[in-house]
């Protein structure tokens, strides 16, 4: 179990990180995470979700901004009740709660969101693989470091 | 041709010894249903099941087939064909329904101009120990579109149930071998006569054959009739009389991957989805359900008839069994014949 | 029953014979025992051939969408009435085209139960009061109805339309008091099982869609399955192609399903689907308190939001 390092997929609204070092380090994170920029929380379709987890992802975390400080208004609480039932759905097929997470970072805790990751990369290190079955081929991606900005 | 009987009693051991030198597909228990799935000891092996939920195309004829794996090396592009049957393949207690049906698909993937490597590497390396049926379910109608349920043609061995025992006639040598592997006894004359019983008493059971000559003649005569508007109005377009039939054999190319790596694989595709015959323009030669229940009517009855010299229907009754919607093959057949 | 037939054919004819509709969806006998036939009737002497029974299992709402242009009368149970009023909801049905023949419900048998209790072919099945009788060739069995009704029938609690413009028969009191007692079971199971069972439920999966295609609600033109830039499931048989393929479309159907059961019963392998879409249907109803397709001009809880709901995603308090 020790060999076996976590996947995980981070799902980044592009307003969620308000300054400028948070910004410029979001994609410089670890070799097993990838980061996904979507132009608000709301945006993400629960499909990428259960995507990235059929990929090889074992955890995956959305990031959002906090209510009320939406940039779009009101796309946090669209994705907010898309997330509340897919996430409750997916632990009725024997997902663990905590493989999945939402955040929202408020302006001061916008540094936070690399501790926000590593603590998520500890958890899934506990709980283990994804439980459900993953895609057969698994296409082969670029690293994420070799985009350029 | 050899025939032999086997005890009822020593049939488990004559399939524990086919487990010991094949892999072994025989009926057998799948949640509520019985199907064709590999098995790995003679219990599991269902005898009382007539029609299986599935039928044993997919042995052949995968759901999903894998017909290459492509990568980018350092070496270039390699691509890799998926190894074959390694181990040789019983299947066991395949029905003459199904039997026919195979034979269909052997005229489609196996012919003078092509043969598909896939289907027929599966199909060489697999023994077909078929069964006979001696009480046809309501929903059989074999007969109707020329097969019976004791029609033997295509096995390697054929069991026929006589009571205490079966008889087992071997057709090929892939047979024979088989005859050596369990406790066989020579066929007596009354052994051959309760087979001969048994198919009588099953014939009893089964409807009249139609005249197929006549069915296709009138199809030929029935692209505009109004026949079909009545016909598809219920019809909701899903698979599942595609897929559960033996004969259907349809396929779907697709590339799963991305230009570095990746696979080449087939999935089963059926005429009554819309977007079967829906071209990159966006034009649909088969736009609604009409034309697609009238293609599927015309194919089995009609031109596979003209094109392959066999009809596409076995009579084996799935798709009646299981329609969601209980559009029944039969009563169509009976309409074609009364339609103007 | 039988006099809810006569209803049916009596109405029936009344709007073919006056102009009212062009066409009526009901229910007609099937070619097997245990299984009635949608059926489609333009012209009133037709009517003779609608019945009603306890195998009207279909819901009738899912040929709405392809007979737009026309005037329709259809025949609908309390699911039925439901999913009608959802896609009015979704702007899929014009109210004014539709006249809804409304039959309260007592269920409908599940003919996989009862021919799971037959020891062989059942050849007839008659109703008779509170029980049905299976008959094949040497047997006949007698079973009480409750016991054999399909699963979401079993917890339906309302089988009375909720939408019509003419009731047939008295409205049904309502027997289940939980329609959520069985998703609750499986909730109740340990991570292990449940991703247990629903890859093992998944598995059997065959991608024929009959599921979707006799859902009222799958009515989008291009699934997401058939979608290929991207590809959001694999396409074929394997594991994750099967599971991606059932959740995702079960995730479709959040506040949006009925709990009619249709897909599970159209599913050749029989599929534990009503556990899957009763998750969500639950979830909507606790979370947000909607249950869809009962109160025309509600709109789609995935659309709507109150801002200070929860859950609270934000970080913990340090």
């Amino acid at each position: 179990m020790s060999e076996w390092e976590p996947k995980i997929a981070v799902f980044l609204c592009q307003w969620a990180l308000k300054s400028d070092a948070a910004w410029e380090q979001r994609l410089d994170l670890a070799e097993n995470v990838r980061v996904v920029q979507a132009p608000c929380s709301g945006r993400i379709n629960p499909l990428l979700l259960i995507s990235a987890l059929q990929h090889g992802a074992d955890g995956v975390l959305v990031v959002g901004c906090e209510p009320g400080h939406c940039h779009y208004k009101e796309g946090n609480y669209v994705g907010r009740r898309k997330f509340a039932t897919l996430h409750s759905f997916l632990q009725l097929l024997g997902v663990k709660e905590e493989r999945i997470r939402f955040v929202w970072l408020s302006e001061t805790e916008s540094c936070s969101y690399p501790e926000q990751v590593k603590r998520l990369q500890r958890d899934i290190q506990e709980l283990g693989p994804f439980e459900l079955a993953r895609r057969e081929t698994i296409p082969c991606v670029v690293p994420a470091r070799s985009v350029a900005e | 041709m050899t025939k032999k009987t086997i005890a009822k009693k020593d049939i488990n051991a004559f399939v524990e010894q086919l487990l010991r030198d094949y892999t072994v597909y025989a009926p057998a228990r799948e949640a509520n249903y019985v199907t064709f799935r590999q098995v790995a000891s003679p219990e599991e092996v269902v005898w009382d099941c007539l029609v299986t939920r599935k039928p044993p195309k997919d042995l052949f004829f995968p759901q999903t087939e894998t017909l290459f794996v492509y990568a980018e090396t350092a070496d270039g592009l390699q691509v890799q064909p998926p190894e074959g049957v390694k181990r040789d393949r019983i299947l066991w207690g395949i029905r003459p329904c199904d039997l026919q049906a195979l034979s269909v698909q052997d005229s489609v993937f196996d012919t003078k101009d092509a043969s598909d490597t896939y289907f027929m590497d599966k199909r060489r390396n697999t023994t077909l120990v078929g069964i006979g049926c001696n009480q046809p379910l309501s929903t059989c109608f074999c007969t109707s579109v020329g097969g019976g349920p004791f029609k033997k043609e295509g096995t390697d061995l054929f069991l026929t149930d006589i009571g205490d025992a079966y008889l087992a006639e071997a057709f090929t040598p892939k047979g024979k071998l088989l005859l050596g592997k369990g406790s066989f006894k020579v066929a007596t004359k009354a052994d051959l006569k309760a087979a001969e019983d048994a198919e009588a008493a099953a014939l009893k059971r089964l409807p009249t054959p139609i005249d197929l000559e006549a069915t296709k003649q009138h199809l030929d005569k029935m692209i505009d009739s109004p026949f079909w508007d009545e016909v598809q109005a219920t019809c909701i377009g899903c698979g599942v009389c595609t897929f559960l039939c033996p004969v259907c054999h349809c396929f779907d190319i697709v590339d799963e991957g991305t230009a570095s790596c990746g696979v080449r694989v087939r999935n089963w595709d059926t005429c009554q989805y819309c977007i079967y015959s829906l071209e990159a323009s966006g034009h649909n030669p088969r736009p609604t359900q009409r034309e697609r229940v009238r293609q599927r009517l015309m194919h089995k009855f009609n031109y596979e008839l003209a094109n392959q010299n066999v009809v596409g229907c076995v009579g084996c009754g799935r798709c009646v069994q299981l329609c969601p919607v209980n559009l029944d093959i039969r009563q169509i057949l009976g309409g074609i014949g009364a339609a103007k | 029953m039988r006099q809810i037939t006569t209803e049916i054919r009596a109405e029936a004819r009344r709007l073919l014979e006056n102009g009212q509709v062009d066409l009526v969806i009901g229910f007609g006998q099937g070619t097997l025992p245990m299984h009635s036939a949608p059926l489609f009737v333009q012209k009133a002497v037709d009517v003779e051939r609608m019945i009603w029974d306890s195998f009207c299992e279909n819901n009738l709402a899912r040929y709405l969408r392809e007979v737009r242009k026309q005037r329709i009368a259809i025949v609908a149970k309390g699911c039925d009435a439901r999913s009608i009023v959802a896609l009015i909801n979704e702007h899929q049905l014009e109210r004014e085209r539709l006249y809804i023949i409304g039959v309260p419900c007592r269920g409908m048998v599940d003919r996989r139960i009862v021919a799971g209790c037959a020891p062989g072919e059942v050849l007839s099945v008659t109703e008779q009061g509170d029980e049905i009788i299976a008959a094949g060739e040497s047997f006949s069995l007698r079973l009480p109805r409750a016991e054999v009704l399909y699963r979401s029938c079993a917890t339906c609690t309302h089988p009375n339309p909720v939408l019509y413009d003419v009731l047939l028969g008295e409205p049904v009191p309502v027997w289940a008091k939980d329609p959520y007692v069985y998703v609750r079971s499986i909730e109740q199971k340990s991570p292990a099982e449940r991703a247990a069972y629903f890859a093992a439920e998944a598995q059997r999966c065959i991608r024929c869609y009959a599921c979707r295609q006799a859902c009222p609600m799958c009515y989008c033109e291009e699934c997401f399955v058939d979608h290929a830039t991207p590809r959001w499931v694999e396409s074929g048989a394997t594991a994750s192609g099967l599971q991606g393929w059932q959740i995702g479309r079960a995730y479709h159907l959040t506040g949006r399903c009925v709990d009619c059961g249709a897909c599970e019963r159209a599913c050749p392998t029989e599929i534990d689907l009503v556990y899957l879409n009763g998750k969500l249907c639950k979830d909507v109803h606790e979370l947000y308190g909607f249950e869809a397709g009962i109160k025309v001009g509600e709109l789609p809880p995935l659309a709507v939001f109150r801002p200070d709901e929860g859950p609270d995603f934000g970080l913990p308090a340090k």
